[in-house]
């Protein structure tokens, strides 16, 4: 099978990418990997949708990306981004392939390892919406949201610093703060619901085990064109 | 312009992409960056055909994916990987679309940078080649090919570290070690002509000025797509 990615953000779309090709080496042997192909529109268009809650018209765009991708043979869509997800209601009605949504793959994660309270991290527009509560309660989990004032700082980091390919100590810092103090209030694992906070923030590194939206993906992607379970 | 990846090894073709990225956002505006689409075909089916000297079957795995990249509506095309470039002379009459070829990009830096005599790195089959020789010399520039030995041991982390997303100190003492070599016998510049080696080596750790294959590639791509 060929993937295809809705490229969204740059740096979050690359890790998705590479994990897909240097992880395929486990399914199919040295240096091998599904065919991928990705296409990706400028991010300032998602950006300024994004900003004015648009979510019909990013569906358009998104629209744009995997018919060319549908063009060029790709069996099946992924977009390595959270926040777009917003966007589904609006886009798979009319997608001409089948998608695997970053938010199901999570959440089914959540639930296999047996977790109960997650903590969400991502854009405002993730951490504010019903996109992750909504599905990980649909498997009977609980999502507990950063404060407003946390929101406001993480979403400033992700759009100031991460998408620009900037990793800072400070982001760094403070995402980790954020989860300590999820961790105070009950979680007992956090979402890194925006596929480049894993750029900054790991198991190794945080005191909540991670559930990483970008290689999460990036893995389901793979196994399901590589036909395993 | 619609930016065309040829993507080989997938590391290097991540770091061409995400850079292609950042850098629109320098001459476009914040966020911004020329639509992109990348074709990656598995590097074991290039690697198949690179391990039995097949240059023929490297260019037609490339014009597969030149194929698909003008059929997604691609200007033009860049093929983040420099060993593949060895194909292209022999596929290029056939292409769909044209290209930006990784070797010239570099090579017309160096020039303008006024450096004299490159030093190469890269797998073994790009530092054998003449797909640095050949862009160098028609710019006047000389080059040093790395020994025997140096060659292997760059081969073998590329190979089974780098293209597989691993970075060992290892690896970054190795190229540290060659590249003060190539220092020494009178290099004043060092190619790091392979588009994974600039996960590792930089202008802060290397003994020489690098000019980063994969970046300078990406920089140029943007260039060319944004000034038409």
């Amino acid at each position: 099978m060929h993937i295809g990615i809705v490229g969204v953000s740059a740096e979050g779309a690359a890790l998705c990418y590479r994990t897909i090709c240097v992880e395929g080496a486990q399914y199919l042997g040295p240096w091998a990997h599904p065919e991928v192909s990705t296409h990706t529109s400028s991010f300032a268009e998602y950006q300024q949708l994004s900003e004015r809650e648009d979510w019909p018209a990013m569906a358009a765009l998104m629209l744009n990306s995997a018919n060319k991708l549908a063009s060029i043979g790709a069996s099946f869509l992924i977009c390595p981004a959270n926040t777009p997800h917003l966007a589904f209601p609006w886009l798979e009605p009319s997608s001409p392939l089948p998608w695997l949504h970053i938010v199901d793959v999570v959440a089914e994660e959540a639930a296999r390892r047996g977790f109960h309270r997650i903590g969400i991290l991502g854009t405002r527009f993730v951490m504010d919406s019903e996109l992750y509560p909504e599905r990980l309660e649909a498997r009977g989990l609980e999502a507990q949201r950063p404060t407003s004032a946390q929101r406001a700082t993480i979403n400033r980091f992700i759009y100031d610093e991460l998408v620009r390919g900037i990793c800072s100590p400070a982001a760094t810092d403070f995402h980790q703060q954020v989860i300590a103090h999820l961790k105070e209030e009950g979680c007992d694992a956090v979402v890194l619901g925006c596929t480049e906070i894993p750029l900054i923030i790991s198991d190794e590194n945080s005191v909540l085990p991670t559930l990483d939206s970008t290689r999460l993906l990036a893995r389901a992607a793979l196994r399901k064109a590589a036909g395993q379970p | 312009m619609h930016i065309g990846i040829v993507a080989g090894s997938a590391e290097g073709a991540a770091l061409c992409y995400r850079t292609i990225a950042h850098e629109g956002a320098n001459r476009l505006g914040p966020y911004a960056h020329p639509p992109v689409t990348l074709d990656s075909i598995p590097l074991s089916q290039y690697q198949e055909c690179i391990d039995r000297d097949d240059w023929q079957g490297v260019g037609e795995l490339m014009l597969q994916s030149a194929r698909t990249l003008a059929k997604a509506g691609a200007d033009f095309l860049i093929c983040p990987d420099n060993t593949m470039h060895q194909g292209l002379p022999l596929i290029e009459s056939r292409s769909p679309l044209p290209w930006l070829h990784i070797a010239a990009v570099v090579a017309e830096e160096a020039r303008a940078r006024g450096f004299h005599r490159i030093g190469l790195l890269g797998t073994k089959w790009l530092v054998t080649s003449d797909v640095y020789p050949e862009q160098l010399t028609a710019r006047g520039l000389g080059y040093l090919r790395p020994a025997d030995e140096e060659r292997e041991d760059i081969n073998h982390f590329i190979m089974n570290e780098l293209v597989n997303g691993i970075f060992s100190p290892e690896a970054i003492a190795c190229h540290q070690h060659v590249i003060a070599r190539m220092k020494n016998d009178g290099c004043d510049a060092v190619v790091l002509g392979c588009t994974e080696i600039p996960l590792i080596m930089n202008d802060d750790n290397s003994p020489l000025p690098t000019l980063d294959s994969t970046r300078l590639l990406a920089r140029a791509a943007v260039e060319r797509a944004v000034s038409r």
